[in-house]
């Protein structure tokens, strides 16, 4: 039945993974650049290089190395990093919980507010209102993410410099974590200003990530909304008493979330994305910072970790994406 | 018998952009405390219309030109809109007629049987569960325990009409409208369904605007008849009167075009297209006087 359904899921997505994971091993691999020469001085001697080819796995056939690699990842060892010269599972786990709690609040900003738009726009279906959401929509739909992001820290960072445009923490808070998740934690522990601080620091860069898919939630939201609204179940609603914005609330919105969960369900994996970009410009500690370093420093081992990282995040998105949908809609349930 | 619902001179167009078509012409109706009143005439005439003026969900485009819809002494059309929504669903409701989509599919049967028991009874909403399971063993749904927890789509349409005339009467309501609410189902049903309106109209007295395009119900089920072409009505009056002597020679031929099963042989005769000219002329003729009037 439903379980069924959903290991179903997860188990196809296994195919998905290996694919990933086959075609980075190649794609690294194919362009240009050597990691050895990289990390090395102009002075190291042939041999040096020799050795840490070697060391690195790197003096192998191709085949060689992508059994070996394949082998090390079940074990789930990901290398050691060629820049950094550490663990890279580490180096992914200490930056994975910056990220995710950067893009868990920027998901729950978009989709609060869009929820919230595309109601207010159908409620005044017509009138002043939703035309305003409408053009205020169409703006945001048109700028990407990370101008949204210049645009913020040169208007509230430089000409009016009320909010933090760098980092994750005010650096004169003194703060150990066990666990990474700085926001959860600290608030758990008590520690409220720091909570505080890493909420002020996450507000710039979480409305840049989640103004796009926002404005694509909220428009398509909206639309199907309004054909809900015709239906027959919504006009005998209104003759059970209900006033339009319950209508809305108790009978339609459930129904019209079906098809925008799908539809923005796309979008989302553009917000994680994003994340690369967003970070860097607001200097956040994150995974995708780290990306651009070690695409930099032509770091093999992490690149792939990092990627493999991603894509088990988009899998998993997808998935609730459809775990969602089976709860909005009973006539999924039997399926 | 005094009149639950009074509709006088009441007229509308639907107004797209920029032209206007007007559905109802003066239309004039009473429907007496008690009384299953019919309401027939062919596809367009617009008896949907006029179910949706009572029931306050027009389409927006629209707009009431005249006239008055008196419900227990008051104008319907002059309330307050927050009064109007008070008297949906408590004292007047909807039996509507696709029992396929007029259910909400994302919501369960006992939650959409108890949306009208919280909001006019203010019951609790375990209490609501409780009278839902009682209204669902008034229209004869099986297993009610189990249909109310059930969605829609797991109910045959039978079972999802009755659970529709479940919601019209949950809170006995003083005026029903019933629009089509047998066409959507086989022959059988249709005939356990009319029964068991005819039943719970006779035990709380409900009134009930019954719309239709089919004569063979109204013999069954109601008390009056009015006859609607146009957007106007033809003739209103005792079904057995108006079955007997029709006075209006549309309502003579719509008698002829009703197969009926209780005179051996019957002969089918279709409307005369000049009938249906020169009611159309007369529907211009209404629309040039009512310009006349205002240019004057
Ligand atoms: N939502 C709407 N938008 C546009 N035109 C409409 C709408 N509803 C009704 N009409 C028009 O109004 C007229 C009357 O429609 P109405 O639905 O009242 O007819 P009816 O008598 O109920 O017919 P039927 O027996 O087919 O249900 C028709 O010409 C129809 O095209
Ligand atoms: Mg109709």
């Amino acid at each position: 039945m439903t379980t069924r359904y959903l290991l179903n899921r997860l188990l196809l997505a296994l195919p998905t993974l290996f694919g990933v994971v086959t075609v980075v091993f190649i794609l690294l691999r194919v362009v240009p650049g050597d990691p050895i020469a990289m990390m090395t001085g102009p002075g190291a001697t042939p041999e040096d290089i020799q050795h840490l080819r070697a060391h690195y796995g790197l003096d192998r056939s191709l085949s060689a190395q992508f059994v070996i690699y394949l082998g090390q990842l079940a074990m789930g060892d990901l290398g050691t990093s060629i820049s950094l010269r550490q663990d890279v599972g580490e180096l992914i786990l200490g930056r994975l919980p910056v990220t995710l709690e950067l893009t868990v609040f920027a998901m729950l900003i978009a989709i609060g507010c869009g929820v919230c738009l595309a109601i207010v726009g159908s409620y005044w279906r017509s009138r002043w209102p939703e035309a305003i959401i409408d053009s205020v929509i169409g703006i945001i739909v048109a700028i990407p993410d990370f101008l949204w992001a210049l645009a913020f820290i040169l208007i509230l960072g430089v000409v009016i410099p009320v909010m933090p445009i760098f980092g994750r923490l005010d650096l004169a808070l003194e703060y150990q974590s066990y666990t990474e998740f700085y926001l959860i934690e600290s608030a758990l522990r008590g520690r409220f200003d720091v909570t505080g601080s890493v909420l002020w620091h996450m507000i710039l860069p979480g409305v840049a990530l989640a103004l796009p898919l926002m404005a694509v939630g909220a428009r398509v939201l909206k639309s199907s909304l309004n054909v809900e609204m015709t239906q027959d179940y919504a006009a005998l609603a209104h003759t059970k008493g209900f006033s339009r914005l319950q209508v809305i609330l108790k009978e339609a919105l459930r129904n019209a979330l079906i098809p925008a969960v799908t539809l923005t369900g796309v979008q989302l994996t553009f917000l994680i994305g994003g994340t690369v970009l967003i970070e860097r410009i607001f200097g956040y500690p994150g995974l995708g910072n780290m990306a651009i370093d070690a695409v930099i420093n032509r770091d093999l081992p992490l690149i792939q970790g990092i990627i493999i990282t991603f894509a088990i995040i988009f899998i998993l998105v997808n998935f609730l994406i459809d775990l969602i949908n089976t709860i909005l809609n009973p006539r999924l349930r039997d399926g | 018998m005094s009149a639950i619902l009074k509709i006088s001179q009441l007229s509308l167009c639907l107004r797209y952009a920029g032209i206007s078509e007007r559905i109802l012409r003066g239309i004039s109706l009473a429907i007496d405390s008690g009384e299953v009143h019919g309401l027939v005439g062919e596809s367009g005439a617009g008896k949907s219309i006029l179910g949706q003026t009572i029931l306050d969900i027009l389409p927006r485009i629209a707009v009431i030109e005249s006239g008055t819809i008196d419900f227990d002494g008051q104008n319907l059309l002059r309330l307050a809109p927050t009064q109007r929504r008070g008297l949906l669903g408590s004292e007047i409701a909807l039996i509507p007629q696709d029992p396929m989509t007029a259910l909400n599919p994302v919501r369960r049967i006992g939650q959409q049987l108890a949306d009208t028991l919280v909001l006019h009874l203010k019951l609790n909403r375990k209490d609501a569960l409780d009278r839902a399971c009682e209204l669902l063993e008034e229209v004869r749904i099986k297993h009610p325990r189990r249909a109310l927890r059930q969605y829609p789509h797991e109910l045959s349409g039978g079972m999802r009409q009755r659970v529709l005339i479940a919601i019209a009467f949950s809170c006995k309501p003083r005026l029903i409208v019933a629009d089509e609410s047998t066409t959507a189902l086989d022959v059988s049903v249709q005939r356990q369904i009319l029964r068991l309106i005819r039943e719970l109209q006779v035990s709380s007295g409900t009134s009930i605007l019954f719309i239709t395009h089919d004569l063979g119900v109204v013999a069954k089920i109601c008390d009056r008849v009015s006859i609607i072409h146009s957007g106007r009505i033809l003739e209103s009056d005792a079904v057995k009167r108006i079955f007997s002597m029709p006075e209006h020679e549309y309502t003579r031929a719509l008698l002829k075009a009703t197969p009926r099963y209780d005179h051996g042989k019957h002969q089918f005769r279709p409307i005369p297209k000049a009938l249906i000219s020169t009611l159309q002329l007369e529907a211009k003729e209404y629309d040039r006087r009512i310009r006349d009037s205002v240019d004057a």
